[in-house]
């Protein structure tokens, strides 16, 4: 169909990261930083309160190594989960320091995940290790997209790694019996293929979570922090993930509730 | 009026809601941990009639018994009926009792707002699960695309 009978009115921009979406299954975008600023002070207060930091000057994100234990870490991350989800105003800082990216690849009457998870992965820590796997093979809707914030700058085993699409789909059509590996087995067997992105804080990554993807061991200096969340159309399939125990949602337009309260007048008859 | 503004009664199904059938004991020990977490004494749960699809007879009778808190198992325990939902949120908000739902980790705090925000969610819901046929839905939309 030529572009004057076309049906789709999706501006050039939305095009552009569309087409890097759906070739590299991911893109990095800045975020609107007045919002992120809000949800790193968020994360950092909770730290702090939990390590029992009174100098805070001289300590920030990326060196929380030197102030938690391995054995420590999990504890960290339910207390800093429990501290920021008390209201949604952490959320809402969340949508909008990504809104942009979000309405062009997901739409704008929306639903959001409840409680997005917090990763936290010391230098040289095996159990912080997120084996391989794609999300929509344990009941996640392929029409989610999961907007990922590092909260400190992620270099090489620091960063999220991820098999592109046309690795994926090269990789399904070599050998069908991947899935029946362990996540062991199969990072080994895709780990030349894999691609593990480079961010900086500032940046975020939108990226298709039905590719695999995971964190290996963190071998760099710093302490790896990261926040994700998935987005979906309200009105799209639902899997697993249900609305109201996992997703909320959080801009659902004036038609659509005037739509949902509508009534025939039927008295009239 | 309240007496009891620290208990919280557990209100839990018997039988199928919203799709789902879960075991008595195992919608108990959500309500359980759910009040362990929010501060909240568990008295033990009211389970709702499993007669003539009646989704309010122990509902009532555990509002109307004076707790302050009233944990539900899930928010789609809630009766199917708007009228009758609204009912309930209008004697919450003159009762000052406030409605918590453990699997969604949810509570009411008592005022409209919080109550209009249950609806949109239970009517968002509605919609997804009766009004859009996702399959023929999405096989048309192919078609035009
Ligand atoms: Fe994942």
């Amino acid at each position: 169909m030529n572009s004057e009978r076309s049906w789709d009115f999706r501006e050039n921009q939305e095009l552009v990261a569309s087409h890097e979406y759906i070739q590299e299954g991911y893109i990095i975008e800045k975020a609107d930083f007045q919002y992120l600023k809000l949800i790193k002070q968020d994360i950092e207060r909770a730290y702090f309160e939990f390590v029992n930091i009174v100098n805070k000057e001289t300590y920030n994100l990326e060196n929380a190594h030197l102030s938690i234990s391995h054995e420590k870490i999990n504890d960290l991350r339910l207390f800093i989960m429990q501290n920021i989800y008390q209201n949604t105003s952490f959320h809402r800082n969340y949508y909008y320091s990504a809104k942009n990216i979000i309405h062009s690849l997901c739409g704008n009457e929306l639903a959001m995940q409840k409680r997005p998870g917090l990763s936290i992965n010391l230098p040289q820590n095996q159990n912080d290790i997120l084996p391989i796997h794609a999300d929509t093979w344990n009941g996640v809707s392929p029409f989610e997209l999961n907007i990922w914030m590092p909260l400190v700058n992620c270099t090489e085993s620091m960063c999220l790694y991820i098999l592109k699409r046309d690795d994926y789909k090269r990789r399904l059509k070599q050998s069908k019996e991947l899935l029946r590996l362990t996540s062991d087995e199969l990072y080994n067997e895709l780990c030349d293929d894999l691609t593990w992105i480079p961010i900086e804080y500032g940046q975020i990554l939108a990226f298709d979570q039905s590719l695999p993807h995971g964190y290996s061991l963190n071998k760099e200096q710093y302490t790896h922090w990261s926040i994700n969340c998935r987005f979906k159309g309200l009105h799209t399939p639902y899997w697993d993930k249900k609305l109201g125990e996992y997703f909320m949602p959080i801009t659902v337009k004036n038609c659509t509730r005037l739509g949902m309260d509508y009534h025939h007048p039927e008295n009239w008859i | 009026m309240t007496k009891y503004t620290d208990q919280a009664r557990g209100y839990i199904a018997s039988g199928d809601f919203n799709g789902h059938r879960i075991p008595q004991h195992i919608q108990n020990q959500i309500i359980k941990s759910y009040c362990d977490a929010n501060s909240l004494k568990f008295v033990l749960s009211r389970a709702e009639y499993w007669i003539n699809g009646s989704t309010d007879c122990q509902l009532w009778a555990a509002l109307k018994e004076g707790f302050k808190h009233i944990v539900f198992y899930s928010i789609w325990q809630l009766p199917d009926s708007e009228n009758v939902r609204n009912k309930i949120y209008d004697y919450c908000i003159k009762n000052e009792i406030i409605l918590h739902f453990a699997v969604e980790r949810m509570c009411s705090i008592e005022n409209q707002l919080a109550f209009s925000e249950i609806e949109i969610l239970i009517k968002s819901n509605l919609l997804i699960v009766n009004e859009i046929d996702y399959n023929n839905h999405l096989i048309n939309l192919r078609k035009l695309m």
